[in-house]
């Protein structure tokens, strides 16, 4: 989802596994990708939808994904939990700013 | 792009065409920096990702609360389980009591075996060369299927009276090859030189202890006796072939003789071609000459038997204990079969749609009545 929130207008399949794995370093599969995106659509955090096809993807749409509304409410709750979490305590090796 | 066109149908079995399309589009842009290898595994994992996410929509749409945590899926999951139970259990049970009924109805098989010792020729190969040069190994599967010839087998079958029960009902063809196939074995363990097997062993199983030790024991000997036909045969040949050759050696040279000597008497002198040919035709015969020496010194050994042999090195015993079957296995197989069927009845009646709900029957009013 951050990839997502990340990428903005261009979040489809390969820059979002681009963005998963230039930030966290770990490799993951087309299909983990794609069914993850699946579910996040199932439960209503992302949408999709087709853009026009192109002539390099052999005529094939890209399939671009956003944000929506509980998207977004989801991900800030999730910061805040994340946060609430980390305040206080202090990681060896990093300085807080 | 027909391999594209391909990835794609792959893919439209698990997902909808233009999500294919889009996953595959996505795919092709991204081979750029990967290989084909690459591309075909993320078509496979992609749709196996696909598809089981359909099983799980499936699955949770239909049965289970929307929206619920893990956890609760998951009770939700159990709770679906438990009110089938009876489709998962009948099957088990009912196939585990008659694999079981199966197994413990299989008649006992005992197996009996005989291990053989290969014997070298007790005079050294530099002083008598054997006449049989074919690789061991080669050999005994040629012997082994002399032994397993349609004839011999018959004639075992008939002589301890094996598979009675089979021959009422199969025809002789059937019974020989299920003695050949299932019941006879022959194992090599190479450990020779050159990986020649020094020990074999064969063996026999059938539900009768002391006639599965006769007719391995059987087996055995028409090994052996085989082996020594096939090599004293084989050395007989050779002589035969030989004393043909020597015969038409000794035939070429009388004519060239007797050519020689009508030129000798009329003061002619012979071709040099001729002289050169009928030199050469006495090597030969020299040659052939030392040949048949051989043979017959290789005959001579083989039919005083101390060419290589068998040897029986731990003779066929009565089978203390039975072979097969294995009844716990079977009864697993069972139980494991019906669980299959259990859970394709679960599947099946979950796909079923579900029963409407009962009408609600309005109450009779007081003006009806």
């Amino acid at each position: 989802m951050l990839a997502v929130l990340r990428l903005g207008d261009d979040a489809y399949g390969v820059p979002i596994r681009q963005e998963i794995v230039g930030c966290t370093g770990r490799d993951a599969s087309p299909g983990a990708i794609y069914t993850t995106l699946e579910r996040l659509e199932d439960k209503g955090l992302v949408r999709s939808r087709f853009g026009d096809p192109t002539p390099e993807r052999g005529g094939r749409a890209k399939r671009y994904f956003r944000l929506t509304v509980p998207g977004r409410q989801a991900l800030v709750r999730a910061q805040q939990s994340y946060q609430r979490l980390l305040d206080g305590v202090t990681l060896p090796g990093v300085s807080r700013a | 792009m027909r391999r594209a066109a391909l990835a794609q149908s792959i893919l439209t079995i698990a997902t909808t065409r233009d999500r294919a399309a889009a996953v595959v589009g996505d795919l092709l842009e991204e081979e750029s920096s990967g290989s084909r290898v690459r591309f075909w595994g993320s078509v496979a994992g992609t749709t196996v990702a696909f598809a089981w996410l359909n099983i799980v929509r499936f699955i949770f749409r239909r049965h289970f609360v929307s929206g619920a945590d893990n956890r609760g899926q998951a009770m939700e999951f159990w709770r679906f389980v438990w009110r089938r139970k009876r489709l998962l259990v009948v099957p088990v049970v009912l196939s585990t009591v008659a694999a079981s009924i199966v197994a413990y109805r299989m008649p006992v098989i005992y197996r009996s075996e005989v291990r053989m010792m290969v014997v070298p020729q007790r005079v050294p190969q530099s002083l008598v060369p054997s006449s049989v040069d074919m690789k061991l190994e080669n050999r005994l599967v040629a012997i082994k299927q002399q032994i397993l010839s349609r004839t011999r087998l018959q004639q075992i079958v008939t002589e301890f009276n094996l598979y009675a029960k089979e021959r009422k009902t199969a025809v002789m063809e059937e019974v020989i090859q299920r003695m050949r196939l299932r019941d006879i074995g022959m194992e090599t363990m190479p450990s020779g030189q050159d990986g020649d097997p020094a020990v074999f062993s064969l063996s026999f199983q059938s539900a009768d202890q002391r006639v599965t030790m006769r007719v391995t024991e059987k087996l055995a000997s028409l090994f052996i006796n085989e082996n020594l036909e096939d090599r004293s045969r084989m050395a007989e040949n050779t002589q035969t072939f030989i004393e043909g050759q020597l015969d038409d050696l000794a035939r070429q040279l009388d004519e060239f003789a007797a050519v020689m000597e009508r030129d000798r008497l009329a003061h002619r002198t012979t071709r040099r071609s001729d002289v050169i040919q009928y030199e050469e035709l006495q090597n030969a015969y020299r040659e052939m000459l030392n040949k048949r020496q051989q043979a017959r010194l290789a005959a001579n050994m083989e039919n005083r038997q101390i060419g290589e042999q068998f040897k029986v090195i731990d003779p066929a015993r009565i089978a203390e204990r039975p072979e097969g079957p294995e009844r716990l296995n079977i009864t697993l197989f069972g139980a494991g079969a019906g669980l299959a069927v259990g859970l394709a009845l679960m599947l099946a009646a979950s796909m079923r749609p579900p029963a409407p709900p009962p009408m609600a029957i309005p109450a009779a009013s007081p003006a009806a009545e």
